[in-house]
């Protein structure tokens, strides 16, 4: 049992880096509701003017609803590309006995481990030779290039929870083996499966470097498009903030949603 | 029987009329169902040309699109779409000194045949300087709507309050004005930009180097060796670091021209060096303090005269564009005499470069700001006349350089080296730049 | 056929295998290829083999330099600060106090909010003057008004604090979670003899959390540049370069400047030394998971 005065220093403790953690987004979830005086106030106030204005010019702005629905699209079609690769990938790893599984997986580790910019150049000359340039499906290749590995790694330890058994009642009644995993595998790791792909989806929502350079206009998503309000004639923080706090809603729901397994999925192979 | 040669030709050439009549009927809206894009700048121009598109849309079926940024990274956007040849738009906001870079490897679309064919374009309206500074090889690639130069802005009674009675001659003069105005406590002098790039901190520097008789390159185009540490550039360097760090408002190091154009409307500050063109805004009916008081000068110079910033600001078109042919027809409608009067007469944009416009009494009743410390027009004419075509230099490579000049001013503001030791690392920076590009040995 | 032989289990691995190659390591191999070359986007002509001349000037590059500097500095800080802080975190949140599930719960926002949103959030709290640490500022009589990210040192700190703030809750659970296996009557034990909460956790929870604490710190370093969105957003890198690492310097090379020959130089010399430090750690981890499965 906790002393005291210990107790009172582990509150003091949640309670400051709470507010650390909670400050920065509370003000631009109140910046959202303000008006442009409010935004400006000096000194600043916590509730100013309060508008639905910012929220109603933001979701009536074509170019930033594009980039919306761009971002929905590219991340269910990264997350479709992932699991088509990861699923088998996975699953064959974890039932593999053999020395290539150590080098297979060290592989997977390093892929994720490469910065960004070494892709987005090749990428870069590339899809401009093809004509991939400003494309959904080109963001979604690149895309896929990091989060496939981080789908693999998470989903391997799902099938290894999976009772060989199991799988031996399937062969014994005289299931192939694609058919074991397909009718087998794949439904007992339903979670694990579904949180994969929720954490993919979130890494390709937040996704910066590759829709900053590989997109003009046509595939931009929302993680970028948001900067167009940063313009000439000072930044509009209203239209920043309403669009940011839209933009990390459905995040920050998915997390919520998964939470049970985020933190053994996101670690992606911190396992300790 | 036999018919006359001339009659058999006048028939052709019957003929010939007829088909071209039915054609022009035809393509009543020569340009149903093009899209065109644009990419440029947020700036009043480009609002202004916005606001008018409809017309153009209306009488030729084009439909245009704007991309519109804010100028840096509209400027690296251009860059990369450019240099990459990409289709994904027709139409560039380019600056004159950025013409060489991509007109050397082909990717602008000329405009010498479409300027040929429009009736009533005038070419010779324009101010020479600027027509010219988007020519490359001879020919026209682009077209300037922006005459860009700096004009000193400054608040009569403030400098009166401090005992002077006149606009700063030279930098050292203006260093000595700021002095004054900070012993006796009357105002904050100035403010100016200082974020890190060609367009920024360094369009500001590049005039104070100048006049303190310093050079890009030892002898362009002869010598391209550069000088971008000698004695003269360093002093300039400690000027526009002293005008920064103690005469200037908290945050001019990571201003842009907005922030100054907002502080001088405000009337925080006694004298900026601006653009010209912004005067519209710092007196702009609605925002403005300083009204009533603000005088006109061409901006400051040193020990080898005045070299108020110069530049060209216009459109061109990508030699990737699928609808050159209709980006080029928008671009000489958006720089056309009707157009650009319409624009200035109704607007608070005045940087035009078409001459005729400058002439018209109309521009000049609503523009020509006197407030009795200096009349505005004058100034700017004076200014551009001031204006050195040598700028910036017309190389590919300027950007870079400049960029690279930009970062070693921002860190001698900073404190993080003595103007020697940051001009130092960017000479020898350019140098190995240069070296590879051939300029030098 | 049995299910613990790797019958069959080729055409699993293999087709996926094959396009993370195509899509992975050729890009890689290219980008060292294009470091090897002279390309000038701007200019006609095809580009020049010239072996390692990009390298040569990668070294005598006083902006590099300092790039590496900043990303030494935005690696080692922040990481540090995050271990130590989500340690004692861990530890906090392990005394099943009133609050902390909902507290959990916050602590998933900042791993999960958009970097780039995460810059604007912010940029927005410092707005000089007008932003919520002004307020906060004011609320306690203190003058915050400061323009932070006109100076080098404290535009590197507000990048560095940024840092601390997206990757900190996210340790602190990690850590939880290791710590959540250790058995209550350990730290009793601990307490009848006499210790402080402080001192059952150092004696206890440390030892424990030894292994997590290497592969997460392995992992921090890793992903520590990722932090490129919030410093796009923050500072660009400014002012004079105090917060412009290596991946941001190659940023603004193959994009601002168009030399994607040097961006490439730049970021395959850093690749390289990454690699070389923590490649070792990483094949470990690899090689303990593979022995791991049954």
């Amino acid at each position: 049992m906790l002393r005291t005065r210990e107790k009172l220093f582990c509150y003091g403790v949640a309670a400051l880096f709470i507010a650390f953690l909670l400050a920065p987004i509370l003000w631009m979830l109140s910046s959202s509701f303000k008006g442009p005086l409010g935004i400006f106030a000096k000194p600043p106030v916590l509730v100013g003017d309060v508008t639905l204005e910012n929220y109603r010019q933001v979701l009536s702005d074509k170019t930033f609803l594009r980039s919306f629905l761009n971002s929905i699209l590219v991340s269910a079609g990264t997350v479709l590309a992932s699991m088509l690769l990861a699923l088998p990938a996975a699953y064959g790893l974890s039932r593999l006995r053999s020395v290539a599984k150590a080098g297979l997986l060290s592989w997977v580790l390093l892929v994720r481990a490469a910065p960004g910019m070494i892709f987005v150049i090749p990428y870069f000359v590339a899809f401009n030779q093809i004509g991939l340039m400003d494309t959904r499906t080109g963001l979604i290749v690149i895309n896929t290039v990091f989060t496939a590995p981080l789908a693999i790694w998470i989903l391997i330890a799902f099938f290894d929870a999976i009772p060989l058994e199991i799988e031996e009642a399937a062969v014994v009644d005289g299931a192939t083996r694609w058919q074991t995993f397909l009718r087998v595998s794949l439904p007992m790791a339903a979670p694990g499966i579904v949180s994969a792909a929720i954490l993919v989806f979130i890494f390709s929502w937040n996704e910066f470097l590759f829709a900053l350079t590989l997109t003009q206009v046509e595939a931009k998503t929302a993680a970028v498009a948001i900067l167009n309000y940063m313009a000439y004639q000072g930044t509009e923080w209203g239209k920043i903030a309403a669009a940011g706090i839209i933009i990390l809603l459905p995040v920050a729901v998915f997390a919520v949603a998964i939470r049970k397994y985020f933190i053994q999925t996101a670690a992606g192979g911190v396992k300790g | 029987m036999r018919i006359p040669t001339t009659a058999r030709l006048l028939a052709a050439v019957g003929v010939l009329a007829g088909l071209a009549a039915t054609t022009a009927l035809a393509q009543d809206k020569p340009y149903e169902g093009v899209t065109l894009r644009v990419l440029s700048t947020q700036q009043p121009w480009d609002a202004e040309i916005e606001k008018r598109v409809a017309a153009f849309e209306e009488e030729t079926g084009a439909d245009v699109q704007f991309d519109l940024y804010a100028f840096g990274q509209a400027v690296q956007k251009i860059g990369v779409e450019l240099s990459t040849g990409s289709p994904a738009y027709d139409v560039f906001f380019l600056e004159a000194s950025d013409v060489p870079r991509y007109a050397a490897a082909g990717r602008l679309a000329p405009f010498d045949d479409a300027i040929a064919a429009m009736e009533g374009f005038d070419g010779a309206d324009f101010i020479p300087t600027t027509l010219e500074a988007f020519k490359y090889d001879g020919k026209q690639m682009g077209v300037p709507y922006f005459a860009a130069t700096q004009l000193n802005y400054w608040r009569g009674p403030v400098l009166a309050e401090a005992g002077f009675d006149k606009a700063p001659e030279t930098f050292e003069d203006m260093l000595s004005i700021c002095k004054a105005l900070k012993e006796k406590g009357v105002a904050p002098c100035t403010a100016l930009r200082g974020k890190p790039n060609t367009s920024e901190n360094v369009w500001y520097w590049t005039q104070i180097m100048l006049a303190q008789g310093g050079h890009w390159v030892k002898d362009y185009p002869q010598d391209m060796t550069p000088t971008l540490n000698s004695p003269e550039a360093v002093r300039a360097t400690e000027i526009y670091a002293e005008l920064l760090n103690d005469y200037s408002i908290p945050g001019s190091v990571s201003a842009g021209y907005d922030e100054v154009v907002v502080a001088m409307q405000q009337g925080n500050i006694a004298m900026a060096i601006e653009g010209a063109p912004l005067a519209g805004r710092i007196l702009d009916p609605e925002l403005s303090k300083v009204q009533g008081e603000l005088g006109f000068a061409p901006p400051p110079g040193g020990p080898a005269g005045r070299f108020a910033p110069f530049n060209a600001q216009g459109w061109a078109v990508g030699a990737s564009s699928k609808n050159a042919e209709a980006a080029q027809a928008f671009v000489l409608w958006a720089t056309s005499k009707e157009t650009v009067t319409d624009v200035t007469l109704n607007s608070s944009f005045l940087a035009v470069t078409r001459q005729s416009v400058w002439n018209d009494p109309a521009f000049t009743e609503k523009h020509g700001y006197d407030f009795g410390y200096g009349e505005f027009t004058r100034a700017y004419a004076q200014a551009l006349a001031d204006g050195d075509p040598l700028y910036r230099l017309p190389i590919p490579e300027f950007r870079a350089v400049g960029d690279r000049v930009g970062l070693a001013l921002q860190e001698v503001v900073t404190g993080r080296r003595s103007a020697q030791d940051a001009l130092d690392a960017a000479q020898a920076d350019t140098e190995r730049m240069f070296r590879r590009t051939g300029y030098i040995d | 056929m049995s299910v613990s032989s790797n019958k069959g289990l080729w055409s699993f691995i293999l087709p996926t295998f094959l396009t993370l190659g195509a899509i992975t390591v050729t890009p890689i191999l290219a980008t060292f290829g294009i470091s090897l070359l002279y390309i000038n986007l701007t200019m006609p002509g095809p580009p020049m083999f010239v072996g390692l001349e990009n390298y040569a000037e990668l070294m005598a590059d006083s902006r590099f330099w300092n790039s590496a500097v900043v990303t030494a500095e935005l690696i080692f800080i922040p990481v540090a600060a995050q271990i130590a802080i989500g340690l004692l975190l861990a530890m906090v949140l392990k005394e099943k106090l009133a609050g902390t599930r909902w507290m959990r719960m916050a602590f998933l926002l900042p791993a999960v909010i958009p970097p780039a949103v995460s810059g604007l959030i912010w940029k927005l709290f410092i707005v000089p003057g007008a932003g919520g640490l002004a307020w906060l500022g004011g609320v306690f009589g203190a003058d915050m008004s400061l323009d932070l990210l006109s100076m080098p040192s404290s535009a590197l700190a507000v990048v560095i604090v940024a840092s601390v703030w997206t990757g900190t809750p996210f340790v602190a659970l990690l850590f939880l979670s290791s710590l959540e296996s250790v058995g209550d009557d350990q730290y009793e034990a601990a307490r009848i003899d006499g210790a402080s909460w402080f001192q059952s956790h150092w004696h206890i929870s440390l030892p424990e959390l030894r292994p997590a604490i290497i592969t997460v710190t392995v992992f921090r370093i890793l992903e520590a540049l990722a932090i490129f969105p919030i410093i796009f957003v923050l500072t660009g890198g400014g002012p004079a370069g105090s917060t412009e690492p290596v991946n941001y310097l190659a940023y603004v090379n193959g994009f601002e400047y168009l030399r994607v020959d040097y961006a490439a130089t730049i970021i395959v010399s850093f690749f390289i030394v990454m690699m070389a430090l923590c490649a070792p750690f990483l094949v470990g981890i690899a090689r303990r998971e593979a022995k791991e499965a049954r």
